[in-house]
Formats: C-alpha cells, sequence, structure tokens
C-alpha cells in the first residue's frame, strides 16, 4: 500500500490518497497517514479510495477511528470513490450510514466537505 | 475430487501475507470471478486474522492451519487456530445503529455476507467457508 496526504482548498482540506491494499499488515502506516493529515487541522479530511483494490474489515475500523477523531475535533470526514465492490462493503456493513461518499474529490469540496 | 493442501503458519503478519498469496493464485487459476475471488480473499482475511488476534492473541508459539480444496463446484477452506474458541452466536450485530461507530467487529459478518457457507467447529476455534465457482 502506499498512502500520501495533500492540501487542497488553501489548506481547508486534507486529502489521503490510498493506492493498493489496506489489510492487516499495512494498518499502522494507514494510522499514521490519517494522523498525518488531522495534523494539519483543516476543516475536512478525504480518504481517497480511487486507486484502492481491497479492504478488510480492521481497514474499516481504521477509517472509523479516524472519523470519531474528525468528529472531536470538529472536522468532517469523507470518503471519495470506492471501487464498486468496496463501495458493496460499505452498504453491506451499513457504514454508508457514519460516511458520506464521494465521487470525486472536486465533488466533496463541492459539497462544503 | 482434488485432496485437501494444508499450510501451516505462525500468528505473525508475515506468514499470513504468503499463505493467502499463494491460496488466491490457485484460485485464480480455478477460475472463479472477480467478485467471488475478492469474496474469497476477504473472507480468508478475516478468519485468519481472526484466528491470529483473538484465537492465538499473538502468541508466536501458537500456529494457524490453513486446509483448503476445490470440490469441483466449489472452493472450502478451513482456518483452525490454537485458542479455547467463541460462540459465533454471541458475536454483536456489527449493523446495528448502536454498533455502527465500534471500529471492531465486522469480521465474522464481511464471512457470512461474502460465502456462501460459513460453519464453526464445536469447540468454536476452526472456522469452514464455502464458495461455489458459479
Amino acid at each position: 500500500m502506499n498512502a500520501e496526504v495533500s492540501q487542497l482548498a488553501d489548506g481547508k482540506v486534507g486529502v489521503v490518497s490510498v493506492e493498493g491494499e489496506i489489510d492487516f499488515s499495512v494498518l499502522p502506516r494507514m494510522r499514521e497517514v490519517l494522523d498525518e493529515a488531522h495534523a494539519l487541522d483543516p476543516s475536512c479530511v478525504l480518504v481517497d479510495l480511487t486507486r484502492v483494490t481491497f479492504i478488510a474489515s480492521d481497514g474499516l475500523g481504521v477509517l472509523i477511528e479516524a472519523h470519531r477523531r474528525a468528529d472531536e475535533e470538529g472536522r468532517k470526514f469523507d470518503l471519495v470513490h470506492p471501487q464498486p465492490h468496496i463501495l458493496g462493503m460499505l452498504r453491506k456493513t451499513q457504514l454508508t450510514k457514519l460516511f458520506r461518499v464521494f465521487e470525486t474529490v472536486e465533488d466533496a469540496i463541492a459539497a462544503d466537505c | 475430487m482434488q485432496d485437501w493442501h494444508e499450510i501451516i503458519i505462525p500468528s505473525t503478519p508475515a506468514g499470513r501475507q504468503q499463505a493467502e498469496q499463494s491460496i488466491m493464485e490457485e484460485v485464480n487459476r480455478y477460475g472463479f470471478s472477480e467478485e467471488a475471488c475478492f469474496s474469497i480473499r476477504l473472507a480468508m482475511e478475516e478468519a485468519v486474522v481472526n484466528a491470529i488476534k483473538h484465537g492465538n492473541r499473538f502468541d508466536r508459539n501458537k500456529k494457524v492451519t490453513l486446509r483448503y480444496r476445490f470440490n469441483g463446484s466449489a472452493f472450502i477452506l478451513s482456518v483452525r487456530d490454537e485458542g479455547r474458541g467463541f460462540d459465533p452466536e454471541t458475536v454483536p450485530d456489527p449493523t446495528a445503529p448502536e454498533n455502527l461507530t465500534l471500529p471492531y467487529g465486522r469480521g465474522l459478518m464481511l464471512m457470512n455476507a461474502y460465502m456462501d457457507r460459513v460453519e464453526f467447529s464445536d469447540a468454536g476455534n476452526e472456522v469452514t467457508l464455502v464458495k461455489e465457482n458459479r
């Protein structure tokens, strides 16, 4: 898995772009990169899942932890463009009730993420 | 009908990765759809991680045993740990509103959602997963 953090919208949005598989072995790196995004203190953190090919329940757990931290610190936390099988997982686990899911980063920013 | 294959791994992330990769290479060779491959990969990951975390509690001296075979129409995988087992009936529903924000507890639900059959041994330390090749 590769992951990096960038800033958009004059620093108001932190984007975590992830590539590859989010399985048990990469959870420490996922937590680290999500912490980096929170540390920028944006009003919104977006996790771009466009290039994520696999995620297991522990990976979902890390996203839930990051969502909780965002709530506590008064920022939004949304997901962008999960592949169909990953969107299916989010629906089966009903996590689409917790996360907002946008088609593109631009859509999320336009929706005042 | 194919014989059972067996892979025994230590309770470490590295052992898990290698075993899962080698089994998925075989699954791919048997012509399962992309969707079925994702389901098998996901259910296997959940079962093996549960065995390492909850069954063997990361004890490097304890092993996880994976046994698998293709019976012509289906892929069958059993994952056994050396723990005390558990009663799957006692696992809370992770989709219940009060559990939705918990960062854990979805593995069993995902196995059930993505496989055609999920069975636990009486002792609760071995799960058998079945996926039909449709």
